[in-house]
């Protein structure tokens, strides 16, 4: 429901699953994520019960262990630059799974060719702010709350009250 | 919520959170303004996959918006909604998974 305007005519909203991945890890963070998308479509309207699954799909699983992957790929180069390719790699990667899931139904006349562009440039433009707000944010906790950020250290269980 | 207000990660937080709700308003303007559209929309769109849209169950308060409150005003009290609800199940999954 976070949209920001681009010219054009398009905007987007700040989807934050590879924060959720970065900052919790891939369970726990493909758990809070499912909690949030759920209660978008439950209570909001936002994205049908049917389209749960999809969206699950997208935002939930895709956005949390991408994010969560290029996060811990690239973090021993730079710490909050990685936050940032994160965030925008995820929201990408995301938008082209449900470029090539709606492309692939009938209700969108499986104009892949359509909707697989519309869907990766918008977001790869769109996916800028949510790296930006991904390191932003990241990069704040880092620094005040160290402790807060799982998976930071080696030595971290993937979260020190709850057992996975 | 003492500790946000004594430490100095905690002030600083707050005063970022401040600005983010004072600038929310210029969210809503601006969207308004370019015409509001995501790219899956924009997808639906160009394919027709509009027209099969078929809304059987909108949603407690469908398009966060609150019946009785005028536009950014009812956005502004799903966000709460939104917030709490999303803090509330998460807070209940944490509890169960200490277990």
């Amino acid at each position: 429901m976070l949209n920001w305007p681009i010219p054009g005519g398009t905007s987007a909203h700040f989807v934050g699953g590879a924060f959720a991945g970065i900052l919790l890890g891939p369970s726990l963070g493909v758990l809070a994520m499912t909690a949030v998308v759920t209660i978008q479509a439950l209570v909001f309207g936002d994205g049908g019960i049917i389209a749960l699954g999809g969206n699950l799909f997208a935002m939930a699983v895709v956005d949390v262990l991408v994010g969560y992957a290029v996060f811990r790929a690239l973090r021993g180069v730079h710490e909050t630059g990685a936050a940032f390719v994160a965030g925008w790699g995820a929201i990408t990667v995301s938008a082209l799974a449900v470029g090539v899931g709606v492309g692939l139904s009938s209700a969108f006349a499986y104009e892949l060719g359509v909707t697989v562009p519309i869907m990766v440039a918008g977001h790869a433009l769109l996916g800028l702010i949510e790296g930006a707000i991904t390191a932003a944010v990241y990069g704040f906790l880092a620094n005040a709350r160290p402790d807060l950020v799982l998976g930071r250290f080696e030595s971290d269980s993937p979260s020190p009250e709850v057992g996975l | 919520m003492n500790a946000l207000v004594s430490d100095a990660w905690g002030r600083r937080a707050l005063l970022a959170l401040l600005v983010l709700v004072v600038l929310a308003p210029v969210f809503g303007w601006a969207s308004g303004a370019v015409g509001y559209a995501e790219p899956l929309e924009n997808a639906a769109e160009a394919t027709g996959a509009t027209d099969a849209a078929d809304p059987i169950a909108p949603g407690l308060l469908p398009d966060y918006a609150v019946p009785g409150l005028a536009g950014p005003l009812g956005t502004l009290a799903s966000a709460a909604v939104g917030t709490a609800l999303t803090l509330a199940v998460a807070l209940g999954a944490g509890r169960l998974l200490e277990r």
